[in-house]
């Protein structure tokens, strides 16, 4: 091996062990920067204020992804980006109720029996996101207090 | 926090600590008990720890910790699958989880003690506490390039296990697949009565078609918790995405580290030089942003990469000795042993290969792309030598190769028997497949379809690898490729692994029914992260020449098998 791959290989090691301190760190200082200020308040408080207030919580909004870069409204209901949204929202440490009722959704028990059954885990460490999933339950999710109808318009 | 606040919280920490962690020591011990047992350090290791000089390279015991952590989960997961599809224990399932597990550990330790002695086979060769103090005392004694290395992993740990602690809070069932498919199919799974229903076509979003590896195990860890009264905590899954994060580090960085030592004849210089090429190889995986990711994600992306790495470095192990037992300088004894281990670590790369497909769809396309590897490399390569200097086919064609094929396909059986049970009795077809129409071969041949694919897999690899990893893994490939000849043998078989598994994923790409944009978007760097510790595997391999040996003269010169764990 000549002088210059030694070089090469000396460098990439280099870099790769920076790479390796850096990158698990520059992620946990986004978790934590992430939750500063408004942002960190708790998702369990985040839900219970919307459903004390009605109000959406676009921060919720803009961290969920890729259901999130389409227009809410142009999901249907049924469909499984739809289904998929639902999901998320529901299970998702932020709260956002969708738009439309769906009955399609929520009234099939196996359905609902999926969504509820990741619940006892948030039942310690979310009281307040546990009370409003079964708040949501309850009255079927009512199609009122909504960020659907303002995301995407 | 008062007194009582405190000393309950320390209770509850120590019983949770104990629910999770007796079952991932269980599964430990008992994977680590079968590889000994099929490629350990008695019996059939006893050759290559005589021609390895005394194998001292650490990198054997992390091999071998690594690749048992990988048999004990899926051991883990076919337990519960037994419990769950023939109904044993009903009513009592999570006591009866506990007790098969016990059971399984008891067999595979007297598996392994049968082969090597109990002592040899639990803790190595030569694995006597006052030897392996001064042998640990020993080790610990490095140059400063060594110890840097050492604390460089040490501290990418560490701000990893950081990470978990701010993604645990951010969402503690992790990121989105994790919730709408891997933690809801547990919870069904952890429940005696509502299992079936995990196949329900009614909850489309949770692919009813996808493999149980995983959630069969976050299933496992929750009927412990359910045993010591802690119910099913989401914490649960994030130990789970770290112990693979450690498997996989263990996997490649000690496979690495056995195979650069094993080259050169043994000295304490080899030792070290195979250890920095293994910590290296290891930080590699640990600073890639996809793996960062994938470890706390709760999702099984990361799982079926250390699979399939853990498949490719048996591949790899398995060549060298079926090659090596057809030389004529060998005993005919040591002929005899080598053969046997060529055939226990196919049989290890088929079992690991089953676990891959076990986990996730595509893993059955890296199961296929490591059984054609080894054909190609133990078998068609070596016949193709042999015609082209003059022999005939029938005498050119290496029955040996042919038995490592075998091997691997019949340790792949078991679990294809139990998916193939699965897809045609209880899960509906995969989406890709369902909503196939005739335009498919339309798709095929579209020249856009094909370039959007090559733009969206390489942003994907900027995205899971990202910008410093992959200037060093290029130039990695260059350096390798200076001397094609450091290519033979393992970067032959990885690269030929690698070849069908993306060409596998692009026919999948150009036949998606889906929009092909938001296909690519949504998984195209997860694909490229399951490939990343292979790919780490591979070109470390290459550029630090292979398994070639430096000595030709001994008898265990020619591409000795390294021996995982065999101090």
């Amino acid at each position: 091996m000549g002088s210059k791959v030694r070089l090469v290989l000396a460098l990439m090691t280099i870099l790769v062990s920076i790479q390796a301190i850096v990158e698990p760190a520059r992620r946990s200082w986004g978790l934590w920067s992430g939750r500063s200020g408004e942002a960190r308040e708790s998702s369990a408080v985040l839900a219970a204020r919307v459903l004390e207030q009605g109000k959406p919580v676009l921060k919720g909004v803009e961290r969920i992804g890729f259901i999130a870069e389409r227009p809410v409204n142009t999901l249907e209901p049924g469909s499984v980006e739809g289904r998929l949204y639902f999901t998320q929202m529901v299970l998702a440490p932020i709260l956002v109720v969708p738009e439309r009722e769906d009955e399609d959704v929520i009234g099939d028990p196996w359905q609902r029996w999926a969504l509820l059954s990741l619940s006892p885990g948030y039942d310690k460490e979310m009281p307040g996101l546990i009370k409003a999933h079964r708040l949501m339950v309850e009255k079927e999710l009512a199609p009122r207090r909504v960020l659907g109808q303002r995301v995407g318009r | 926090m008062t007194g009582s606040g405190l000393s309950d919280g320390l209770v509850s920490g120590i019983g949770g600590a104990l629910a999770i962690g007796w079952p991932v020591v269980v599964s430990m011990v008992t994977g680590w008990s079968i590889v000994g047992a099929v490629v350990g350090p008695g019996g059939l290791m006893r050759w290559a720890d005589r021609v390895n000089s005394g194998g001292r390279d650490g990198g054997g015991v992390m091999l071998r910790v690594g690749l048992g952590g990988l048999v004990g989960l899926w051991f883990g997961s076919m337990v519960m699958v037994a419990v769950r599809y023939l109904w044993i224990g009903a009513g009592q399932s999570a006591g009866v989880v506990a007790e098969l597990d016990i059971l399984l550990m008891a067999l595979a330790v007297i598996a392994a003690s049968w082969r090597g002695g109990l002592r040899g086979s639990l803790l190595g060769e030569k694995g006597r506490p006052a030897a392996m103090l001064l042998r640990l005392r020993e080790r610990l004694r490095a140059s400063l390039e060594v110890w840097l290395l050492r604390l460089a992993v040490l501290a990418g740990c560490v701000l990893t296990l950081v990470h978990a602690r701010g993604a645990y809070l951010e969402g503690p069932y992790g990121a989105f697949d994790a919730i709408a498919i891997w933690n809801t199919k547990a919870r069904f799974l952890a429940d005696e009565q509502l299992w079936q229903h995990v196949f329900s076509p009614k909850i489309p979003w949770t692919h009813p078609d996808y493999p149980l590896l995983l959630p069969l195990n976050l299933a496992r860890l929750w009927s412990y918790t359910s045993l010591c009264g802690l119910g099913q905590p989401a914490w649960c899954g994030l130990v789970l995405g770290l112990v693979y994060l450690t498997l996989a580090l263990m996997i490649v960085g000690g496979a690495v580290s056995l195979m650069v030592s094993s080259q050169r004849e043994a000295s304490e210089s080899s030792d070290r030089r195979g250890e920095a090429w293994g910590l290296v190889a290891a930080l590699a995986v640990l600073g890639s942003p996809g793996v960062q990711a994938a470890a706390v994600s709760q999702m099984a992306d990361l799982p079926v990469g250390v699979a399939l790495a853990g498949a490719v470095a048996c591949g790899v192990m398995a060549i060298p000795c079926s090659q090596t037992a057809s030389k004529n300088t060998l005993a005919s004894n040591d002929r005899v042993t080598s053969r046997w281990l060529g055939l226990g670590w196919a049989s290890l790369a088929g079992l690991l290969a089953g676990a891959a497909a076990w986990t996730k769809n595509e893993g059955l396309l890296m199961a296929l792309a490591v059984g054609v590897g080894l054909l190609l490399v133990s078998v068609v390569l070596p016949l193709l030598k042999a015609v082209r200097g003059g022999r005939s086919v029938d005498k050119a064609i290496s029955y040996r190769g042919l038995w490592i094929v075998m091997a691997f396909v019949l340790a792949f059986v078991p679990t294809g028997l139990v998916l193939m049970g699965i897809k045609l009795s209880l899960a509906p077809p995969t989406d890709l497949i369902q909503n196939q129409s005739a335009s498919g071969l339309s798709r095929l041949l579209d020249p856009m379809r094909h370039l959007q694919i090559l733009v969206g897999f390489g942003h994907a690899a900027i995205i899971a690898i990202g910008w410093p990893l992959l200037l060093a893994g290029l130039a990695t490939l260059v350096i390798a490729l200076r001397s094609p000849r450091q290519l033979a043998g393992p970067g032959i078989l990885v690269g030929v692994i690698l070849a069908v598994i993306l060409a596998g994923e692009c026919v999948v790409y150009l036949l998606t029914p889906h929009d092909l944009a938001w296909h690519l978007a949504t998984s195209a760097d997860r694909l490229v992260l399951q490939l990343w510790p292979t790919i780490v595997l591979g070109l470390a391999l290459a550029t630090s020449q292979g398994v070639r040996p430096v000595s030709k003269g001994s008898a265990g010169g020619s591409g000795s098998p390294p021996s995982p764990g065999g101090e």
